[in-house]
């Protein structure tokens, strides 16, 4: 038990050897002691007069230390939040407890309730509190506090109007864009010339065009049905040349729509050649676990892809001969090419990457081509260009399919595109040059202006 | 053209106009559509992999292969069992040992990838760039090749520069950039942008290609069959 005289002379000079009486059971707790403690309990930094309102209040005096209190004090005005801290001073007293109705206890009475085991803790509300603040956390407590008011308060939302500006554009730019590309749909003109060429498709028709009959081609169709169009439209004039040269294909995909776009684009866009699945070509499905799939596949076919898409075994077993496209082939060396149909940068990365290493023994190389859509373009150049190549060949996008067509006398699938392209191209070089100099012109010192929604209230 | 054709064909036509109606905006057709599209997608993904994976490369050494094939069989089973076990909060910690293999095998084949197919042939290629005799060999013109060689390495070092985050702080010193790798960082950023500049032309192109199909779907959806069966 601590006396006075074991107290500190820093704390009997703050004025507490009364609270070290009251923990001694000497004075009533909440009793209003000496001046120098607020009533509220609440102390505040020197020099800072904040008025915070106190986060709790003393519990309520005795009956009969109530009549002690100086009648010239004014009671409190506490506020809201604070009201609802306080204990149950004051409230009715509760009805005859009524007999349980429900449960294990049904029937007895005077039973406690949960509510009253959670929501009047011992001490609560009843314990003094000791904040020192300073007058930014202060700031902070108004701003917390009128935050969290805000939210229970309903705002009417801001008007919008019926057509925003973004919208109108929108709308400016479809407008513009359908109608250049439906004009050359639509009109009977003179079809512009295919006046594309590259370099790399004039390699990849060099390599197709030097590929023994019946060479046995390993095709990966390896991009989303999203890009089908433009895929396809790159891909035709160099698979119908394959298809011509009577070359064997054999399909596989790392992606899970890749088998069934095969399907389609052989029996769809190429159906003229008439070929048959499991004689001229077989498909050979998914192959799930992305890069580590494509090193199997590399390292092992045969055991990546054993099956066709059908459930038929595909290649050559002890018991029964393999499907013609891929007699003779029990390695990856074995095919005479690698066409990669692909529209993912990095996808056409992953294939150069495990494919490549292989082709560093000349004598057993394979020949990596790829058609790609014409955002792979760029990631591609570089393997293009290195010596030794890396990738030996490649048509990008409607312009490499239509520098391929041109080089092979096969226009008339791609002019069906070209012209709207052409015109679409133009239209929307001319809108981005448009929307630069409207954005340049707003850029010097001027601030975007915030919308009105987004202002604080 | 058959009956499935005709009728895939007005789906297609309707489909592609709900896509069309986002122009007007945020709506529930245009949502209908995507969310139908993401749920086909997701579908057939799921039928492909039982079909192409779990039935070829699980299920038939299990049932019909020799003894060998069905113990090997067994491993693949008891990992993706575990694997299983990354739904439960609480069992969670078992799929570890199949997550580990996933990442691990990911990671080796990626790196590997990278670094013998990409990193190495690449650098060396850089270097080709200044062997006179392989440019004597492949290029006519010594000196084009080698303006080519030289902006090819600026703008790699350049770029390089941009991304150069790293300091050397000493106590007491306000961090200030060295001028001259700020300066080259300032190239670099121009190489970037043409880079992007490219990527982002290759994009656009591809999307153009896409409109056209579809406009050009629509034509002739409405040449060859609605006209006809209105008149």
């Amino acid at each position: 038990m601590e006396t006075d005289a074991d107290l500190p002379e820093w704390l009997r000079d703050a004025g507490l050897p009364n609270m070290a009486a009251q923990e001694a059971g000497e004075i009533p707790a909440g009793e209003p002691q000496d001046a120098g403690v607020p009533e509220s309990g609440v102390t505040e930094s020197p020099g800072e007069q904040g008025d915070l309102p106190p986060a709790a209040s003393p519990a309520p005096p005795p009956d009969d230390q109530k009549t002690t209190h100086e009648p010239d004090l004014e009671a409190a005005a506490l506020p809201g939040w604070l009201q609802s801290m306080r204990t149950d001073e004051g409230q009715p007293p509760e009805a005859a407890p009524s007999p349980e109705e429900a449960g294990p206890l049904a029937g007895l009475t005077g039973l406690l309730s949960a509510d009253q085991g959670t929501s009047h803790l011992p001490g609560q509300a009843t314990r003094p509190l000791h904040l020192k603040i300073t007058a930014n956390q202060r700031l902070h407590a108004d701003l917390l506090h009128n935050l969290v008011e805000m939210e229970g308060q309903a705002r009417p939302l801001p008007k919008r109007p019926a057509l925003a500006s973004q919208q109108i554009q929108r709308w400016i730019i479809a407008v513009v864009l359908i109608l250049a590309v439906l004009w050359p749909v639509l009109m009977d003109g003179n079809p512009a010339v295919l006046d594309a060429y590259t370099e790399e498709a004039a390699e990849l028709n060099r390599l197709v065009s030097q590929l023994s009959p019946d060479a046995k081609v390993l095709v990966a169709f390896d991009y989303e049905p999203a890009f089908a169009p433009e895929m396809e439209a790159a891909a035709a004039p160099v698979m119908d040349h394959l298809m011509l040269r009577g070359a064997s294909l054999t399909i596989v995909s790392t992606t899970p729509t890749g088998p069934v776009l095969a399907e389609r684009f052989l029996n769809k866009t190429l159906a003229g050649h008439q070929y048959t699945g499991g004689v001229q070509y077989i498909n050979l499905g998914f192959i799930p676990g992305g890069a580590a799939g494509l090193l199997s596949l590399v390292e092992a076919p045969q055991r990546t892809v054993p099956y066709t898409i059908d459930g038929v075994a595909a290649w050559e077993t002890s018991t029964a001969p393999a499907l013609p496209p891929l007699q003779g082939v029990r390695s990856f060396e074995d095919f005479s090419m690698v066409l990669v149909l692909v529209d993912d940068p990095d996808l056409a990365r992953i294939w150069i990457e495990q494919a490549s290493p292989r082709q560093a023994d000349e004598a057993k190389q394979t020949i990596l081509t790829m058609v790609s859509s014409a955002q792979a373009e760029p990631l591609l150049n570089p393997y293009y260009l290195s010596n030794p190549r890396q990738l030996h060949g490649f048509a990008a996008g409607l312009r490499g399919g239509a520098a391929y067509a041109r080089m092979t006398g096969r226009e008339s699938g791609e002019q069906d595109y070209w012209d709207a392209f052409g015109v679409g191209l133009f239209v929307m070089a001319i809108i981005l040059v448009i929307g630069a100099v409207l954005h340049a012109s707003t850029l010097p010192g001027q601030a975007p202006a915030v919308e009105k929604d987004e202002e604080m209230p | 053209m058959n009956l499935a054709d005709q009728i895939g064909a007005l789906l297609g036509f309707v489909f592609t106009l709900l896509v069309f109606s986002y122009l007007l905006g945020d709506n529930p057709l245009f949502r209908f559509t995507v969310h139908l599209f993401i749920g086909v997608a997701a579908g057939f993904a799921a039928i492909m992999a039982i079909n192409s994976v779990l039935l070829p490369h699980l299920a038939a050494p299990l049932l019909s292969g020799t003894a060998g094939e069905r113990l090997l069989a067994l491993v693949p089973l008891a990992l993706g069992g575990l694997l299983l076990a990354k739904v439960s909060p609480r069992l969670s910690s078992w799929g570890n040992l199949p997550m580990a293999y996933l990442v691990g095998v990911g990671a080796a084949v990626a790196i590997g990838g990278a670094i013998t197919g990409t990193l190495f042939p690449q650098v060396l290629a850089s270097i080709d760039l200044f062997d006179r005799e392989a440019i004597q060999a492949f290029e006519p013109g010594l000196a084009v090749s080698l303006m080519n060689g030289a902006v090819l390495i600026v703008g790699t070092i350049a770029s390089l520069a941009y991304f150069q985050f790293g300091i050397l702080t000493r106590p007491n010193q306000t961090y200030r950039p060295q001028a001259w790798i700020a300066s080259l960082g300032q190239i670099g950023q121009v190489f970037i942008a043409i880079a992007f500049g490219f990527i982002f032309a290759g994009v656009l192109s591809a999307a153009l290609v896409a409109l056209i199909e579809r406009l050009v779907f629509l034509v002739d959806f409405i040449e060859t069959i609605l006209l006809p069966w209105i008149t």
